[in-house]
């Protein structure tokens, strides 16, 4: 039986790519579009991977690359943005690769509204809505499996200069075409294949289970969910992998499709308060609070939970549970998960927040840093689709008990 | 679900369904460009209001749009024409097409002809290249639809176009929509989108992008025959399930190849002895059952969507394949007692002679297939007698 909200709308204009060789399609997409010389964006990371020079020899003498900037930086700045519509413009680009994560695509993206709208005013085009025509052609090829920034219509361009970020949302800001292509994550390290694909699972499990849902987000979920199930530990256990990659790469695409058409809910709330007040990595705090969101809303949604057991452990665990013990069994194969990848990882992969240390070696959230992070949480959008609400003391509970890393107390959930 | 070692998908409509999904029309237009539409419905939706739903929503939002209402169907290129004329001369930059099957071929073929500024389709029905960027098209489909027109299909004159650029930008679900059909349409609504949402999710070409449109659609038109077939409760929504189950199934179909039960189903209906949804109904688990056995295809997820996950996962694994082909297989002999006979269980009891039947096969090979006559004959003929192949015992 599916749940049909009484209205919703779903939406993902983006062309998706997949394959072992799917890096060798990008000049017939930019030709389909009239597009024959691209410039490439990205980070410095990425260009030190060697994953540029994949993509560059794919495109071969097909295509004629107009420029590479590789100096994004990690949070996407306004002064990247002027540079590289700047050289855009200068090498008489006509299209954009973007090679990255969310920072390069939102740099690109903001890059796309200058010289698309011929304009040296970013800031006249934020907000919802602003832009009105078909911009530049942008290509889009993630290159760690997780964010599914992708799939997503928004951009956040921070103006380092006036402590602004500026958000900008349009359907004309989705890529044409996102490549997935497994070569760009083969390589990538344990920790980050791990936090990565929690974040993916994060992104499912939240767009079933909280209140934006629709047929078409869960259908999404669901198979993002089962890819990541089958595919996460044999991965970690053979990183070269190529199918367990391509599989892991779409089931982002897929999951980044779901909460981009469903939203999210506490996971990321409290998640986002953390990276923003400790500088913990995203995917990092998704993989420990994932299974405090769905515990912390079982009362609500324990029926919807219960159904993502068949795609996480499949038919048989699946007719073999109780009904009524099927949700709960999802949150501990959750766990499950999460000691799975710091055994694998030997302790990189963190199971609770106590457990996160920075690069000095230090506690990265410091137990005393959470009233912080309540504070921070608490003006965060994402708690609007959660299906119960969190007020202070809840958050406190929360936290403290990810911070040690014990299960919830179910009787501290106030209900309603 | 099988991840491909290469696979490409492209949906470009966004989806609005459910309670006042109309009113979102006038905004969603302006917000991908659009200030000026031109409105066009056919006759049916006159007839049922639907296109006075669709013109409120519009006025309500100050939006100023060109009307043309109860466009004629008999001679498809002067409406053609006609509609390009009237968009040209009062400066409209979008269409918006209130109805169903034929009239949403129009309504395609007339945003192709504006955004290409040709004067007729001829350069394209040649095998030329449908373009990116078309102008926007919304569709409001009724619950008598096809699902083709959320497809990348083009029937117009004679000729097919497919492609993923032919899609509507927008489309609309609305109970206010739907229209007033009676069992036989809806039933042959959630038939066409059973087929889709089916070949979709299990074809060859599947991959798990397409699966987040086919699975709904198979089980929206699941969920809707089963009630049809007397087996549920019927809720006072089932025209939009039927709306709802057509439109995903159309963007799940996009601009690929037509599938095995499609080609089948159009070369009967071609003959003029039965309906494609009719022939549709009968062949589906003929050609699951083919493929199937010939190790084309795995359709034990079917019985989950069909049946509900509960059934599928205490079913023993080699089971659920022909579990799922029973239970689509049986859900059509109920439909057969439920409609009097208008269902049929058999294409026998559709009216086709056996004598007919390799004349089918080869005419449905004819049409943008590589399957093989012989193998068209043998499904048409278990599927004339009602005989399974086999992979039930």
């Amino acid at each position: 039986m599916l749940n049909i909200p009484g209205y919703y709308e779903y939406c993902c204009r983006v062309n998706v790519v997949a394959g072992h060789d799917a890096l060798e399609k990008i000049p017939g997409i930019l030709a389909g579009v009239n597009a024959s010389r691209p410039m490439i964006v990205t980070d410095p990371g990425v260009a030190g991977a060697g994953l540029i020079d994949l993509v560059t020899s794919a495109l071969g003498n097909q295509v004629q690359i107009g420029g590479v900037d590789a100096e994004v930086p990690p949070d996407s700045s306004l002064e990247a943005v002027r540079r590289i519509a700047a050289a855009y413009r200068q090498n008489d680009c006509d299209a954009l690769i973007a090679v990255g994560g969310g920072s390069v695509l939102d740099t690109a993206k903001g890059v796309n509204i200058m010289v698309s709208e011929e304009t040296g005013d970013l800031m006249a085009f934020s907000g919802a809505g602003a832009l009105k025509h078909r911009l530049k052609p942008l290509i889009a090829i993630p290159t760690t499996a997780g964010t599914g920034s992708e799939t997503t219509l928004v951009a956040v361009i921070k103006d380092h200069e006036r402590h602004q970020k500026m958000l900008f949302t349009s359907y004309f800001l989705l890529p044409d075409a996102a490549i997935l292509d497994s070569r760009m994550t083969l390589t990538l390290p344990p920790a980050i294949t791990a936090a990565t694909a929690m974040d993916a699972l994060t992104h499912a499990m939240e767009a079933y289970t909280c209140l934006a849902k629709n047929p078409l987000s869960d259908a999404s979920a669901i198979s993002a969910i089962e890819l990541i199930a089958r595919h996460l530990m044999p991965v970690m256990k053979q990183p070269d992998d190529r199918d367990g990659r391509l599989a892991l790469a779409l089931a982002a695409t897929l999951a980044g499709m779901a909460f981009s058409n469903a939203m999210v809910g506490m996971v990321h709330t409290i998640g986002h308060a953390i990276g923003a007040v400790c500088g913990v990595p995203h995917g990092t705090c998704m993989a420990i609070l994932l299974p405090y969101g769905l515990e912390y809303n079982l009362h609500r949604n324990g029926h919807l939970t219960s159904e993502l057991l068949l795609p996480l452990e499949g038919a048989d665990v699946y007719a073999r549970t109780p009904q009524e013990k099927r949700a709960l069994r999802v949150i501990v194969r959750v766990r499950e998960l999460n000691q799975s990848l710091n055994d694998i990882t030997h302790g990189r992969h963190a199971r609770f927040l106590g457990e996160i240390i920075d690069r000095d070696g230090n506690p990265a959230v410091p137990k005393d840093r959470l009233p912080d992070i309540v504070a921070t949480a608490k003006n965060d959008g994402s708690l609007l689709y959660n299906p119960e609400e969190l007020d202070d003391e809840d958050y406190r509970m929360v936290l403290e008990h990810a911070w040690d890393g014990t299960p919830l107390d179910r009787n501290r959930v106030k209900k309603g | 679900m099988r991840v491909p070692n290469s696979m490409e998908f492209e949906c470009p409509v966004k989806i609005h369904c459910g309670d006042r999904a109309l009113n979102h029309i006038p905004f969603e237009l302006r917000a991908i460009g659009s200030a000026k539409p031109l409105v066009i419905g056919d006759e049916a939706a006159t007839r049922e209001n639907r296109m006075a739903a669709v013109l409120n929503a519009c006025r309500d939002a100050d939006m100023t749009m060109g009307v043309v209402e109860d466009v004629p169907l008999a001679d498809m290129t002067d409406s053609l024409l006609q509609l390009a004329a009237i968009y040209r001369d009062k400066d409209c930059d979008a269409i918006v097409a209130v109805g169903q099957e034929t009239f949403m071929d129009l309504a395609k073929a007339l945003n192709l002809l504006l955004s290409t500024g040709a004067d007729t389709l001829a350069p394209l029905a040649d095998g030329q290249t449908v373009p990116r960027t078309l102008n926007p098209l919304a569709v409001i489909p009724a619950a008598s639809a096809d699902g083709f027109e959320a497809s990348g299909y083009l029937h117009f004159e004679g000729h097919t176009l497919r492609s993923v650029h032919l899609m509507p930008q927008l489309l609309f679900l609305d109970p206010r929509a739907t229209g007033r059909p009676d069992d036989e349409a809806m039933v042959a609504t959630a038939l066409n989108a059973l087929t889709n949402g089916v070949e979709a999710y299990f074809g060859v070409d599947t991959n798990p992008i397409k699966a987040i449109y086919a699975r709904p659609a198979t089980l929206l038109a699941t969920e809707a025959l089963c009630v049809l077939a007397g087996r549920g409760t019927r809720a006072a929504d089932l025209a939009m399930t039927v709306t709802h189950a057509a439109a995903l199934g159309g963007c799940a179909l996009g601009g690929d190849r037509l599938s095995t039960t499609h080609c089948l189903a159009q070369a009967i209906a071609a003959t003029g002895k039965a309906s494609e949804a009719q022939a549709k109904g009968v062949l589906l688990s003929y050609v699951l059952e083919q493929r199937v056995l010939e190790g084309a295809m795995n359709v034990d997820v079917l019985l989950s969507l069909a049946g509900g996950n509960d059934r599928f996962a205490r079913t023993p694994e080699h089971q659920r394949g022909p579990a799922a082909i029973y239970f689509i297989r049986s859900l059509i002999n109920q439909l057969f007692e439920t409609s009097d006979g208008k269902i049929g269980r058999t294409l026998q009891d559709i009216g086709l002679t056996r004598s007919a039947l390799a004349a089918i096969a080869k005419s449905a090979c004819a049409d943008d297939t590589h399957e093989n006559p012989e193998v068209f004959e043998t499904i048409l003929t278990h599927a004339w007698e009602g005989r399974p192949f086999g992979c039930m015992t």
